[in-house]
This record gives structure tokens, C-alpha cells and sequence, in this order.
């Protein structure tokens, strides 16, 4: 089936450069390829530019060069509230509560993220599964050179935050940021007292956490995924 | 200022004999035919307005002292282009080799109608109801709701041709029907805006058989005990909006074109559905039966083995003295029809195979073709071709007028499981008040729609330059298996200035799979993607993918309004629920796509019960979704030159999930709103196995926008969710994330969203 494809591109190619034929549309690619499944793209945005404006029809304006003069995969500056309180994901382990009933909270703080891929094939094929039998399988199928891209994917930091009730008061709301630290400063009569300081300027005001993490970049795969049902026999060897 | 002419030619022809008589040759009546060309008559009706103050339809109720029904009031008739409405009947008789045949040809030329849709009550000041002695009407207390007005209008003469071979309602003597109700435009009308079906067509011609039957009432069929004919759904010349050089516009036989209207007389573009094409074993009937409106069919494991039971609900008919609820009488309709594809050996010459298309409508658009219809099977359990066309069929369709607060509905007990309710039988409740509440029911018993099309492709709207090519060999089957739904309606009101709309309470069900009692074969309810391409067998695989066997559950209750951005849906209760396998293998009756020898089964025919069986499964999902919400439906418009990307269906939407009460809280086997995989085997003893993933507990709001583009090679959605769309964040998303083995529910964390905008755009060219 690829060769047929690679087969017909280098055709259609050969006639383009030697014939001075027309490109074919993918109308009329379609009726010449003749088979079915279907060739997808997809883009997934969260709390981006692109995610919250609809009119945005790209993720990024290119020039004649294929360059980007204007990228819509940054963090929408209104998406996440004047507190950043509504760019969390919170999970709550069963029963890790405080003394008083209060969940515990892995709050990552500050989530996004783009992924954009701009073609990858679903077909069905047959296969033989573990009984030897024939079996339909969904094929998905990655190109190399439409590769999975990654932007600024990721959250700003990862806290664990326990709350002082239920609502407005649990855990994932808490709103806590680095502004200032105490230092202590001993006097010239040898006194020790604590100084306000502030935090330097890379973390002021931001959220409270240990860990951040942010990806970028170009996931090229190349190769295909078979998916299809595991159905148990009954035998004895089976494993349900 | 009425004028009515009858032309007996004869006669006519007769009298100016007489008056010249004495001047003129006699004629004898062989040349007296030949001059005037015809016998027979024909009368000629001119009109230039009509207007009625009320046609009213009383439904039989059960009260003797209260009148209800439907009424159109305030109906005007006129003409356009300040023209007369002409029209004309012509009636013949004559010899044919079975009897006396009639032919009756009618036509009304080019005329706009409007009326008010009213439910029509009057509690008469006698009891039982009486007209008064001195007038025609009856006399009681009115109470009339408004459902909004309706208008219709047609741009070319709507033309009717009826010749039949043996009197006018003979079930044994074939009748030929043209009918030509073309480019009509129809709408419904809530405060300044429309909606309106444009173009509409309802156009077809054929054989087949009129007759009264005493259990079917009214029949117009294509087929008797000993015949079936084909009736052709014919393409209509579309006579605007045509891109310039395009020949061969047409729109199809039957044409449902969605638009919108506005105040400002702006046209916006919905979607369209239609269908062409030759169709058999059609029936239309239309009685006053009552009795099978509270006949739910519904398929349940008895013994382990799947069997069909008809349950009756109470209340809808009563007993003895009791009336019930729909009372005697009503309205009882059936309809029904194959769809031909082109292996139908027996489809005339003159006609082609069935198309069905659905897609966005106006400038510059584009649709998706189904054609190539099948069933879900094509074989029967031995093997061979049963050759059974796919088919529409709308079940029975009883509409009624009726007073109550609830009324009852039976669903199966896969719906019943899904929903975690204790009794198959649910109550849609209608009013909590302490008066019952007036509304128009429509019932829907058994609705199928057995129909994959194993070809699909994508046509370009007529303003547009036609696509060539065969568009490959993808399809699409969504296929409906035992529709049960109640649809009440009633006058509502929304928003803060109390904007007139009409109330709706809607409880509908459909059926994953089961043997329709009609057909006796394997049906389904599914989603699913269909890829046609010849195999190594030389014929078409038909691999499907999508979700299968879907028991689907909606309840909704809210007000419907047209406001000026688009149609507005306001659902004060939603409950959407479902249990689908996901799966992808080969339709039954294709053969196993692998040489033969390689695999077991290769070369091998798909079981015609495939859709009952585990092999091509991969997960079970289902779901419930419990709140309320807000549904906005925003039309595409026209594209300008300024404005090239303005025509697609969009949707804006809001949707809170239902808090539980405190008592539902406290019981740890509610699971409230929820959402789950799980995973289905059958163990070495024969034993079910379930082992799932879940996410209970839904709570929040959600704010959804959805875009949907057709191009002349891709589907593309846009969607987008707000998550705690109110930014409050005392009540963000959360949900409790729990695994289960064989039914019990371990509970392993909460999750919470406390907010965020997720965007997808899935892009989908179908090869």
C-alpha cells in the first residue's frame, strides 16, 4: 500500500517535472490511490493562545520561508486568573488526609501545552492473533516527516497542598507564591534580627512548588501501531 | 371575490352550437373529441386570498367535557407576484383491462401560506361537549397555547397525478402516482426569527396501491400480498443559487434544507439532509389506533439468551371505564421504505440506487453522499445472500393531545444498568406542579434505521463546481435500532423578557443490538467508519471501526427559542447516558480479508450474529451525564468576499453537572455522573469477568464551543472546553478516578481541574 503510494508520488512527481502536468488535488489523489481509511490531523492546546481564542485558525503565522513571526503556543496571560488558581490539575491519592480530614493534594500548577500533528493514517488490516486466527486490527501509522510537535508543553511547578475545608478552601485553591524570605542580620553590637527580604525577580510572584517542567520540540516517528481486541479463548492457558 | 369556473367541455362546446347552430355544419362526436382533445373534467379554481380564522383538530380525549387538539388559526392563503393561487383539477374516467380506472391530475400554482400552530383547549360549558343550539360552535372556557407560526410557500406549481387501474381504493389494482411538491420553502416561526426548510422537496413518482383497511386505515403502499413495485424519489432542478456553468444542478427527491431567518431578513445556513433515488416496499399509513402506543419492544437476557419482550406501560390506555390518557383516538401513523443499491436485480432501468446526503448547507458548502446501502447483515445465518435491503422504517407515530404530570417509559436492562436505577420502568415527569400539565405527545414506537453506507464521498453544494471522481471507497454507517421516545410539547417561555418558545420533555431510548421483529434480523445501533476497498478476495472488505451496539438513554426538558444569533436550546434537565463496545473488525458477510490457508477463518465468511459476539471488541465504555445546560445552535453564513470563512455549523454550549444530594452523597454505590472503560471476558467456567477503569462523581460546569467544516476533502470538528467556566473556584471540575474488578469499586484518588481551556481540531480526509 506505501509503495503504491511512493509509487504513485514519484509518478505524479515525474509527470509534474517533465510533463508539465497539473498537481492533482487530494480529490483526485483519492480516486486514484482507491482505498480506504483516512489520514488525520490533529492539534490539542491547552490554555494556550490558540486553545482559548477560536479564531485562531493555526498555531502559528509562517512567513514565505516556513519561519514563524508570531506563535499562538504561549500560555493565554488571562487564562489562569489573577491568582493562577484556574490552571490546576489537583489528584488526591485515597486517604492521604491531614489530622483534621483534609485531603492532600499533588497540585501541578500552571498545566499547558500544545501538540500538533499534521497527518498520521488510520487503516484496518487483518491480522493473525493468538489463536492464529484471523483478526481485524486498527492500523495507525506515523510518517517521518510529520512528526508529533511539542510546544511548550508542560506546568510551572508541582506542590503538594493540603486545605482548611471543603470548596473554595480545599487544597488546589491554595494561592501561595515566593515574594519575600526572612534573613537574619547581626547588628555591629552583635544583636541578631530578622530582615524582610525579597526574593530575586526570577521567582517573585511565582507559584509556590518544587518542580516545573516544560517540553519543546519535534517527536519524528515513523513506523505503524496495530490495535485490536484480546479475546480469551477459554482455554486453560490463557490468562483470564 | 371568489370566481369559479366548470368547464364541461361537451357541454360548452354544445351550447355555442346551439346559439350558431344555424349557421354551422353539424360535427359529429368523433371530431367533436378531436377538437377539444380530451373528456372528461375539469375544474378551475382561481382565488387571490384565502383566509381562515381557525382549523381546529380535536384529538378524541378522555375527558366528554373537555375539547383538545390542534389548531391552525389565523391561516392566510395568497398568491405571489400579486397573482391569483390557480388551481386546477382534471377527472377522468376509463376502461382499463382490470375495471374502471380514475385519473385525477391537480395543480396549485406558486402561493404563501402562514398560519398559528395552536394546542387547542376548551373545557365546554356542557358536559358532555355540545355545539350550542343557536350557533356552530362550542361554548367553554379556551385555553389555547401558542406553538409558534407556521408558513409555506412553493415557487413552482405543486402538481399531483393519480391514475389508478380499478376504482380509487382497490388494494388490488395498481395506482401510479407523480406528486411534485418542488422548491417549497416551509417555516417555523418563535418571536422575529425562523426556521425555515428551503427547497424542500417531497417529489416522486411510481407505482403502487391506495386502499382502506380496516386496521390500517389509509394505506398508500408500493406493494400488495402478490406485487411490489419501485417509486422513484426524483432529483429536482435547483433553480437557485447555481454556480455559473454548472449543468446539472439538482437537488434531491426528498430535501430538507435548513436555514435560518432573521429579523433583519438575513438567510443563514443550517444543514441539509435528503435522499434520491428508487425506493420499495414503502408504506404510509394512517390510522386512529391507539392501543399499541404503550408497547415498548425491548430486547433482555432471559436465561442467558438475548429474547425480544413487549412490555405495556400503564396509564396511556386504561382499562374499562378508564379512558387513559390518550383517550379513544388520535393519531396513528406509520411509514415506511427500502433503499435500493445497485445489486438490487430487480430496480428498473429508468431509476438509479438510493443516495442519501447530509451535510452543511449555502454557498459555497459541502455535503457527504451515502450510497452503496446495506444492512448490518447481508447473509443469512446459513450463509447465503438474504437480499434484504436497508430501510427506513419510523415505526408507529402516535401524536396526541393530553393532560397528566407523567407518563411512563420502559427501556431494556442494559439502559437500565447504565442509568443504576432500580425499575426498567422510568417516569417522565412533565409538571411537578399540582395541575397536570397540557401538551401535545408524540410517541415513537420502534423506529429503525437499518442503513451502513459502504461508500461515502463528499459533493459540493450547487454554487460550487460539481467534484469529480468516485471520492474512494470509505463509508459511514450510523444505523438506529428500536427508537422508543416520547416528545411533549408544549407553549413555554425564557429568558428574563419571557421571549415565547415552545417547552419540550423528551425521553428517548435506542437499542444496541438485537433480531428486529419485523425483518427477523441481526440490527444494531452503531457509529461507525466503514473502509470498502477490494481485498485479496476481490471484494470488498467492509472494515468498520466506531463504536457498536450503543444503548443509548436521552431525557431533556427545557424551552426551545429562536433568537437572532441562532436556534437556543435551554435544557433545565439533561440526562444523556450510553454503553457502546468500541470495536473494529469486518461487517457480517464480508469474507475475512487474508488469503485462504494463512489463518483459521481466512476466506471465510463474517458470521451473520458478529455483532453479538466479543471478537472485535476492544472496550466496553459507558457513561452517564446528568445536569442541565444551555445549547446554542449557530448557523453558517453565506461567504462573502470580505468574509470567505463564515459557512459552518457552530455550537455553543454550557452544561453543569447535577450536584448530589446529601443523602446520594452518603451512599458510596452512587456514582453519580460518570464515565467508564471496562473490559469484558468470559472466563474457562463460562463466567462474565469485568475488570474498569472509572471517573465518578462528575461535579462542575463546563463550557463547550464546536465548529464543523466540510471541504471538498476533509471533515474537520473544532472543539473547545472551558473547564469551571463560572472561574469559581469554591466549584471546580472534579471527579473521583476508581478502578473495579468484577464489580467492586476500589476508589483511588480525586481529581480536581480547577479550570483551563482545552482546544482540539481534529482534521479527518478520508482516503
Amino acid at each position: 500500500m506505501l509503495k503504491k503510494i511512493t509509487l504513485f508520488a514519484l509518478l505524479s512527481a515525474a509527470f509534474t517535472a517533465y510533463a508539465g502536468l497539473e498537481t492533482m488535488s487530494p480529490q483526485e489523489l483519492t480516486d486514484a490511490v482507491g482505498q480506504g481509511g483516512a489520514d488525520l490531523s490533529w492539534t490539542l492546546s491547552l490554555n494556550h493562545l490558540y486553545a482559548t481564542d477560536m479564531t485562531k485558525n493555526a498555531i502559528s503565522v509562517l512567513d514565505g520561508n516556513g519561519n514563524a513571526t508570531e506563535v499562538y503556543y504561549s500560555l493565554d496571560p488571562n487564562a489562569c486568573g489573577a491568582n493562577k488558581q484556574f490552571c490546576r490539575l489537583a489528584i488526591a491519592p485515597n486517604n492521604h488526609v491531614d489530622a483534621l480530614g483534609n485531603k492532600r493534594w499533588l497540585v501541578f500548577k500552571g498545566i499547558q501545552g500544545t501538540l500538533q500533528i499534521d497527518q498520521f493514517s488510520i487503516d484496518a488490516v487483518t491480522v493473525g492473533n493468538n489463536s492464529n486466527t484471523a483478526q481485524t486490527a486498527m492500523q495507525i501509522t506515523f510518517y517521518d516527516d510529520k512528526p508529533l510537535k511539542i510546544r511548550n508543553l508542560g506546568f510551572n511547578t508541582l506542590a503538594i497542598e493540603t486545605g482548611t475545608g471543603s470548596g473554595a478552601n480545599e487544597g488546589y485553591a491554595n494561592t501561595s507564591t515566593y515574594n519575600t524570605y526572612t534573613t537574619k542580620t547581626i547588628k555591629d553590637d552583635g544583636t541578631i534580627t530578622d530582615v524582610v527580604t525579597n526574593v530575586p525577580t526570577f521567582d517573585r510572584n511565582t507559584e509556590k512548588g518544587f518542580m516545573g517542567l516544560n517540553m519543546h520540540g519535534n517527536l519524528h516517528m515513523s513506523g505503524n501501531l496495530k490495535i485490536f481486541s484480546y479475546n480469551c479463548s477459554g482455554g486453560v492457558n490463557i490468562r483470564c | 371575490m371568489i370566481k369559479t369556473t366548470m368547464k364541461l367541455n361537451v357541454l360548452a362546446v354544445c351550447i355555442c352550437l346551439a346559439q350558431h347552430g344555424y349557421a354551422l355544419e353539424q360535427i359529429d362526436e368523433q371530431s367533436l373529441s378531436n377538437m377539444t382533445g380530451q373528456d372528461g373534467i375539469v375544474i378551475t379554481h382561481e382565488v387571490s386570498r384565502v383566509k381562515i380564522e381557525q382549523a381546529n383538530w380535536y384529538d378524541p380525549n378522555p375527558a366528554a367535557n373537555v375539547q383538545m387538539g390542534l389548531g391552525l388559526h389565523n391561516a392566510q392563503f395568497d398568491g405571489v407576484e400579486n397573482k391569483p393561487i390557480l388551481s386546477q383539477l382534471e377527472f377522468d374516467v376509463g376502461a382499463t383491462s382490470t375495471g374502471a380506472g380514475i385519473r385525477l391530475a391537480a395543480s396549485v400554482s406558486p402561493f404563501t401560506a402562514t398560519a398559528d400552530l395552536m394546542l387547542v383547549k376548551n373545557t365546554c360549558t356542557s358536559n358532555p361537549c355540545q355545539q350550542a343550539t343557536n350557533s356552530l360552535r362550542t361554548l367553554g372556557v379556551k385555553s389555547n397555547q401558542s406553538l409558534g407560526k407556521l408558513g409555506i410557500s412553493t415557487s413552482t406549481p405543486l402538481n399531483f397525478v393519480l391514475q389508478t387501474t380499478g376504482g380509487l381504493f382497490n388494494k388490488y389494482a395498481k395506482t401510479s402516482i407523480d406528486f411534485q411538491l418542488q422548491n417549497a420553502t416551509i417555516s417555523h416561526k418563535l418571536g422575529l426569527n425562523s426556521l425555515i426548510l428551503n427547497d424542500f422537496n417531497f417529489n416522486f413518482a411510481g407505482d403502487g396501491y391506495m386502499y382502506i383497511d380496516q386496521d390500517e386505515g389509509l394505506v398508500l403502499s408500493t406493494y400488495n400480498e402478490n406485487q411490489n413495485h419501485y417509486v422513484d424519489l426524483k432529483r429536482v432542478t435547483d433553480t437557485t443559487d447555481v454556480a455559473a456553468g454548472r449543468t446539472d444542478a439538482t437537488n434531491p427527491g426528498v430535501n430538507i434544507d435548513l436555514r435560518y431567518n432573521t429579523p433583519s431578513n438575513e438567510r443563514k445556513n443550517i444543514m441539509r439532509l435528503g435522499a434520491s433515488g428508487a425506493v420499495t416496499n414503502a408504506k404510509l399509513a394512517v390510522n386512529g389506533n391507539q392501543t399499541k402506543v404503550a408497547n415498548f419492544e425491548v430486547n433482555n437476557k432471559v436465561n442467558g439468551v438475548l429474547t425480544k419482550e413487549t412490555k405495556t406501560a400503564s396509564g396511556y390506555n386504561g382499562a374499562g371505564n378508564d379512558l387513559g390518557l390518550v383517550g379513544s383516538g388520535g393519531l396513528h401513523l406509520s411509514l415506511a421504505a427500502d433503499f435500493t443499491n445497485a445489486s438490487d436485480t430487480n430496480l428498473p432501468a429508468t431509476m438509479s440506487a438510493t443516495t442519501l446526503e447530509i451535510g452543511h448547507t449555502g454557498k459555497g458548502s459541502h455535503a457527504i453522499e451515502f450510497s452503496n446501502l446495506r444492512q448490518l447483515t447481508t447473509r443469512a445465518a446459513d450463509g447465503t445472500l438474504h437480499k434484504k435491503n436497508a430501510y427506513i422504517d419510523f415505526g408507529d407515530i402516535y401524536i396526541n393531545t393530553i393532560t397528566t404530570k407523567t407518563l411512563d417509559f420502559i427501556v431494556n436492562e442494559n439502559i437500565q444498568k447504565t442509568l443504576a436505577v432500580t425499575s426498567p420502568i422510568l417516569k417522565q415527569t412533565l409538571t411537578n406542579a399540582a395541575i397536570p400539565k397540557d401538551v401535545v405527545l408524540i410517541a415513537i414506537r420502534g423506529m429503525d434505521f437499518q442503513s451502513i453506507a459502504a461508500k461515502a464521498r463528499i459533493i459540493s453544494d450547487n454554487s460550487l463546481q460539481k467534484l469529480n471522481g468516485s471520492g474512494g471507497t470509505w463509508g459511514i454507517g450510523i444505523p438506529i435500532y428500536n427508537l422508543n421516545a416520547n416528545v411533549a410539547l408544549s407553549a413555554g417561555t425564557y429568558g428574563t423578557t419571557n421571549k415565547s418558545g415552545i417547552a419540550y420533555n423528551v425521553m428517548a431510548s435506542t437499542e444496541g443490538y438485537g433480531i428486529d421483529s419485523k425483518t427477523g434480523l441481526p440490527s444494531t445501533t452503531s457509529i461507525i467508519l466503514i473502509d470498502g476497498q477490494n481485498g485479496v478476495h476481490g471484494e470488498a472488505v467492509n472494515y468498520y471501526a466506531g463504536f457498536r451496539n450503543i444503548d443509548a438513554f436521552f431525557q431533556s426538558e427545557g424551552v426551545i427559542g429562536y433568537e437572532n444569533e441562532g436556534i437556543y436550546i435551554r435544557a433545565d434537565k439533561l440526562l444523556i447516558a450510553a454503553k457502546a463496545e468500541l470495536a473494529i473488525g469486518q461487517l457480517p458477510g464480508s469474507k475475512y480479508n487474508c488469503a485462504s490457508g494463512t489463518y483459521a477463518k481466512c476466506g471465510t465468511y463474517v458470521p451473520h450474529d458478529n455483532f453479538s459476539k466479543r471478537d472485535d471488541v476492544i472496550t466496553n465504555i459507558a457513561f452517564k451525564l446528568d445536569g442541565s445546560g444551555e445549547l446554542l445552535i449557530i448557523p453558517g453564513i453565506d461567504p462573502t468576499i470580505e468574509n470567505p470563512d463564515s459557512n459552518f455549523l457552530a455550537f455553543d454550549a454550557k452544561f453543569k453537572f447535577r450536584p448530589l444530594s446529601t443523602a446520594e452523597v452518603a451512599d458510596i454505590a452512587n456514582l453519580g455522573s460518570y464515565f467508564s472503560l471496562t473490559n469484558e471476558d468470559i472466563d474457562v467456567d463460562g463466567k462474565l469477568k469485568t475488570s474498569g477503569i472509572h471517573f465518578n462523581r462528575f461535579e462542575g460546569d463546563l463550557a463547550m464551543k464546536a465548529k464543523v467544516r466540510v471541504s471538498a476533502d476533509t471533515i474537520t470538528f473544532d472543539n473547545q472546553v472551558k473547564l469551571n467556566a463560572g472561574n469559581n473556584i469554591a466549584t471546580p471540575f472534579r471527579t473521583n478516578f476508581a478502578m473495579s474488578t468484577n464489580g467492586n469499586i476500589q476508589n483511588i484518588a480525586s481529581i480536581a481541574l480547577t479550570g483551563g481551556t482545552i482546544r482540539s481540531t481534529l482534521g479527518i480526509t478520508p482516503r
